[in-house]
């Protein structure tokens, strides 16, 4: 019961009952325009059938050779949508269309403590590759998982072997 | 070069890092330090003198930096960092245009210079001139010829298209741009996605379908790779839809639907496309199959299919719906039993399936026109008898919650609740949700506090019946007799204050539900609690974006309340984040230009416009501009210097009225009556047209008017002035006759349009009287008809006038209410109202005096 479709700079005017929600985030103009303009095909949004927007997916690809990759940026689902597997078949794009730039995997960043979101990825197939120290500001810093799921260019699996230790976010690549 | 003089390049560097290192680092003061350091060593050095400007420009000595700007462009230069140094400067200054200057100054200075044209066309992108960027583009291509700067020049040339209001033109540049792009297919030049999408962007553009479609048919639709997967697929049927071949695009439709059966706008268009058939096929010759019954078989079996699969699917559930929906939107009522069944039935069936999902009510909404009224009561009956309830008639889980809840939604947008049109009943039945919410408190404790409460839909429920009946006493108080009077009025406040305790309580325990922060906001407003909705307000964390299209629930209510520090917040938050979007939004556009997102690139003009040109900010910055000079300004030479900071220019005011945007969001609050609605968009209109009346009278007669200033400005400037204050009065006199019912407006609604409060007082007249007044002293003194003009009527007029304002606003001091025990919905906002338009009318006389 969802129209999927690409974001457009319009749907930012009648976004609010998906980013009134505390745990969304809500960015400065900048950002989703330059996703807009860089990575549009990763830029989609779940639409109702009363043209509520339930929910969307921002990403871009980024890296070089074996870590050319797609990343989830954000991924958010308006509360009274969850639960509805919205934000699997919102995954399930970003990964198709990071199949069709042959990257080697996607990865996202989440809170440790956010469990809710840590086992729906897990169940997506996505593994925990590696902690990021404070990754996320606040009071006190939190730290984050990088998720990690191979595609199919990445015949060995080599980017989804998890690292033992956990990194500093300017370690970060 | 001009600045560099022998110096090698990697020592300039070297030294120069410094001061980008402070700049970046936010410490302007020891970059001018820097800066100053590098020019005693080389004095000529543009870059340093630039990277210098910046910094005084952002420590706010714009004198200075502009002086240092104006010298190094004076002398010129086409040195590449001490151009991007001058482009971040006028970028901060507001000036875009002067990029444009510098660029193609330096142009002539080295006019093969790739990175410098390749510069000018990013300019002309700044400021949307898009003849320069064509030219410009065309001149990158002579010089390399390399794709991206030849549909640079294409999509200059659609741009060109895109804005002109002459048909001709548009056509003539179209084709150009087609032209251009048939000319690199021909020579075989095409090489990317973005290239083919562009060409296919032009093609819809001038609605040559047949073409478009012999591209995805042909080698270059290879080149479209990175799209989703039903991208091409949706690109062919809308081509087919559009060249009216509806057999071919039905086709395409239902095999979308079978690949990706919940992906519901496949169901819209196959719908759509199937009622352009059979209105075609409607006198078609007999044999020819019934495109009616052959999709309600298809979309039958998509529903069965999914049946099967364990209904996991949404969408196929309401295909049939969405059908019946369009044969009614068609005429086709008749039609409607025949294949798609009983809609009543297929409604039941989805609630059955999916009542115990929160979103079950939005996904229905669409459809319940269709159920005929008579059967609207026994429909009820079943979705309740769905639930299962306890000896105390409480739901018995969260799914069940969430079906009884399904059940109220329905009962209120079909008006089948069971009380009497009363405030007493429809406070009991609204206390009736209170205490299924407070039953049903203990299903929902164990939820994360990031998600809304299963329960808490009952608590809105329940609120928007208690505005309801507060909309039914306001009414009962104003038409009853004194002691009737006291019995509903105290109804009411216990009523308000019952809300406000009750909504407070859901935030604490849910502090996720922005739903019940916007109705306890309104609440609030309501008795003109300003402190207390603002506190609400801080608890919804509105930023950015939110500023423009939340602005209409708290901002200038402060203002008429006159709680001008929190208006002045507001405000001053508003304000910052349009100015930013100002100076921002171009950068993604460059991008675009830069990633090849071409097709991208209108929508984002578009969108650019929208924000720039949203009322909401203009009325902010009118309205800050006379909170500023009412309130800042305690000698006449702080007025001056006011008036300078805030550069209002009367006599070339140019604000665009007709090109004014309505960006607020008003469906964020969520409504089960769809009569509502429907009113909240006359609603929205109306208050949208008052609002720009408002405004306009603001800019004309208010601001405009205190900003005069009879030493610099001719006396006919202050004519006009008064002429058009004289024109606004009409136009809120006009409005005066058109008011609403304030009890008539959705809570969900728009607050009532300001101008109505405003145009109750004199507010205006006070002020062209004292307007007149003045320009007759300066007539008498300064100007030409001499002191024999003079006649000390002037002033008693303007006492008289003055008298009546003040005899209207005095009573208003009486009838504010203080006791929370006598809150009453709308009791205070009024006085407050004409309160601060008093005060604000008595500033500005002082002022324009």
């Amino acid at each position: 019961m969802t129209t999927l479709r690409p974001f457009r700079c319009e749907d930012m005017f009648h976004f609010n009952n998906v980013n009134l929600d505390p745990l969304t985030e809500t960015y400065g103009l900048l950002f989703y325009l330059q996703y807009l303009a860089h990575w549009p095909e990763y830029f989609q949004v779940a639409e109702s059938p009363s043209g509520v927007i339930m929910g969307y997916i921002m990403g871009k690809a980024e890296g070089l050779s074996e870590n050319w990759h797609g990343h989830v940026t954000a991924l958010t689902v308006a509360p009274e949508y969850r639960r509805l597997g919205l934000a699997k078949q919102l995954m399930a794009i970003l990964e198709d269309i990071s199949e069709k730039k042959r990257c080697f995997f996607v990865d996202l960043f989440v809170r440790v403590s956010n469990s809710v979101a840590i086992s729906m990825y897990k169940k997506l197939g996505y593994i925990i590759y590696r902690t990021v120290l404070q990754y996320y500001s606040g009071d006190p810093d939190e730290d984050a998982y990088d998720m990690r799921k191979a595609l199919s260019r990445d015949i060995q699996k080599k980017s989804v072997i998890p690292l033992t230790h956990p990194v500093r976010p300017e370690d970060i690549e | 070069m001009a600045g560099k003089s022998h110096v090698d390049d990697s020592v300039i560097e070297r030294r120069l890092r410094p001061i980008y290192d402070w700049l970046d680092n936010g410490n302007n003061k020891k970059a001018v330090q820097e800066a100053d350091k590098v020019l005693r060593k080389q004095p000529n050095l543009h870059c340093a003198s630039v990277l210098k400007a910046l910094a005084l420009l952002r420590l706010g000595r714009n004198k200075e930096s502009t002086e240092i700007v104006n010298n190094v462009v004076s002398e010129g230069t086409s040195d590449d960092a001490t151009l991007q140094a001058l482009t971040i400067c006028y970028r901060e200054m507001h000036q875009p245009h002067l990029i444009c200057s510098i660029y193609e100054n330096a142009l002539k200075l080295d006019p093969t210079n790739e990175d410098i044209i390749s510069h000018l066309f990013m300019a002309y992108v700044r400021v949307g001139n898009y003849k320069k960027q064509q030219v410009t583009a065309m001149m990158l291509y002579k010089l390399k010829p390399k794709n991206p700067y030849y549909f640079w020049a294409i999509m200059s040339i659609v741009m060109q298209a895109h804005t002109t209001k002459d048909s001709v033109s548009r056509k003539v540049s179209l084709q150009l741009a087609e032209r251009m792009i048939l000319k690199f297919v021909n020579e075989d030049k095409i090489d990317s996605e973005a290239e083919v999408l562009t060409y296919l962007y032009i093609l819809e553009l001038e609605e040559k379908y047949e073409d478009a479609l012999a591209v995805l048919d042909g080698p270059l639709a290879r080149r479209i790779v990175q799209k989703m997967q039903n991208f091409m697929p949706l690109k062919r049927a809308l081509y087919n839809t559009k060249l009216n071949k509806f057999d071919s695009a039905s086709i395409i439709y239902m095999d979308l639907i079978l690949e990706q059966p919940d992906n519901w706008q496949h169901y819209v268009f196959f719908v759509d496309t199937i009622l352009s058939m059979y209105k075609r096929h409607v006198n078609a010759p007999e044999g020819k199959a019934d495109p009616l019954q052959e999709a309600s078989q298809f979309l039958t079996n998509a529903r069965e299919k999914n049946i099967s699969l364990g209904g996991e699917n949404r969408s196929p559930f309401l295909g049939l719906l969405q059908f019946a929906l369009k044969l009614k939107e068609e005429g086709l009522h008749e039609k409607i039993e025949l294949v798609c069944g009983n809609v009543t039935d297929l409604l039941f069936d989805y609630i059955k399936h999916i009542g115990s999902k929160m979103c079950c009510y939005t996904d229905i909404v669409n459809f319940l026109p269709l159920v005929p009224k008579e059967e609207t009561s026994t429909l009820l009956e079943r979705v309740f008898n769905l639930v299962e309830k306890d000896a105390n008639g409480v739901p018995v889980s969260i799914n069940h919650i969430f079906m009884h809840q399904i059940g109220l939604q329905l009962q209120r947008a079909f008006g089948k609740e069971d009380f009497t049109e009363t405030a007493e009943d429809i406070v009991k039945f609204a206390d009736r949700l209170v205490h299924f919410y407070q039953e049903t408190s203990q299903f929902c404790a164990h939820m994360a506090t990031t998600d809304i409460k299963p329960n808490d839909t009952y608590l809105i429920l329940a609120s928007h019946y208690y505005f309801e009946a507060l909309s039914h006493l306001v009414t009962k108080i104003s038409s009853s007799s004194n002691e009737e009077q006291k019995e509903f009025s105290s109804f009411a406040s216990n009523t308000l204050v019952k809300l406000c305790c009750l909504l407070e309580h859901g935030i604490e325990i849910c502090k996720a539900n922005y739903h019940l922060k916007l109705l306890l906001i309104k609440a609030y407003n309501l008795i003109g609690a300003t402190s207390a909705s603002y506190d609400v307000y801080e608890r919804l964390d509105m930023k950015q974006i939110q500023v423009d299209t939340l602005g209409h629930i708290m901002s200038l209510q402060s203002l008429d309340t006159g709680h001008y520090s929190c208006a002045s917040t507001i405000f001053s938050t508003t304000l910052k984040f349009f100015m930013a979007n100002y100076k921002d939004t171009s950068d993604p556009l460059i991008m675009a230009y830069k990633f090849g997102s071409l097709c991208r690139i209108p929508e984002c003009v578009e969108f650019r416009e929208r924000l720039n040109n949203s009322l909401h900010f203009a009325t902010v910055t009118a309205e800050q501009m006379i909170l500023e000079l009412t309130s800042k300004g305690n000698s006449k030479a702080e007025l001056e210097e006011l008036m300078e900071q805030l550069d209002v220019d009367p006599a070339n005011e140019k604000t665009v009225w007709d090109d004014l945007w309505d960006n607020r969001d008003l469906d964020v609050m969520v409504s089960w009556k769809p009569g509502d609605k429907k009113i909240i968009e006359e609603l929205k209109k109306e208050t949208f047209s008052d609002d720009v009346t408002l405004l306009n009278s603001m800019v004309n007669g208010t601001v405009n008017g205190a900003c005069e200033d009879e030493t610099s400005l001719p006396a006919t400037v202050m004519k006009d002035l008064i002429d058009s204050l004289s024109l606004q009065i009409q136009d809120c006199d006009s409005t005066k006759k058109r008011t609403r019912e304030i009890s008539q407006i959705p809570i969900q609604g728009p607050d009532l349009a300001r101008i109505h409060l405003y145009a109750k007082g004199n507010h205006h007249k006070c002020i062209l009287k004292h307007a007149e007044a003045v320009l007759r002293i300066y007539n008498c003194t300064v100007g030409s008809e001499g002191l024999d003009a003079w006649s000390s009527d002037v002033i008693k007029g303007l006492n008289e006038v003055f008298d009546q304002e003040l005899s209207f606003v005095l009573p208003h001091l009486d009838t504010l209410q203080v006791l929370p025990s006598s809150a009453l919905p709308w009791l205070n906002t009024q006085p407050l109202g004409h309160i601060s338009h008093f005060l604000q009318t008595v500033s500005l006389i002082l002022i324009l005096f």
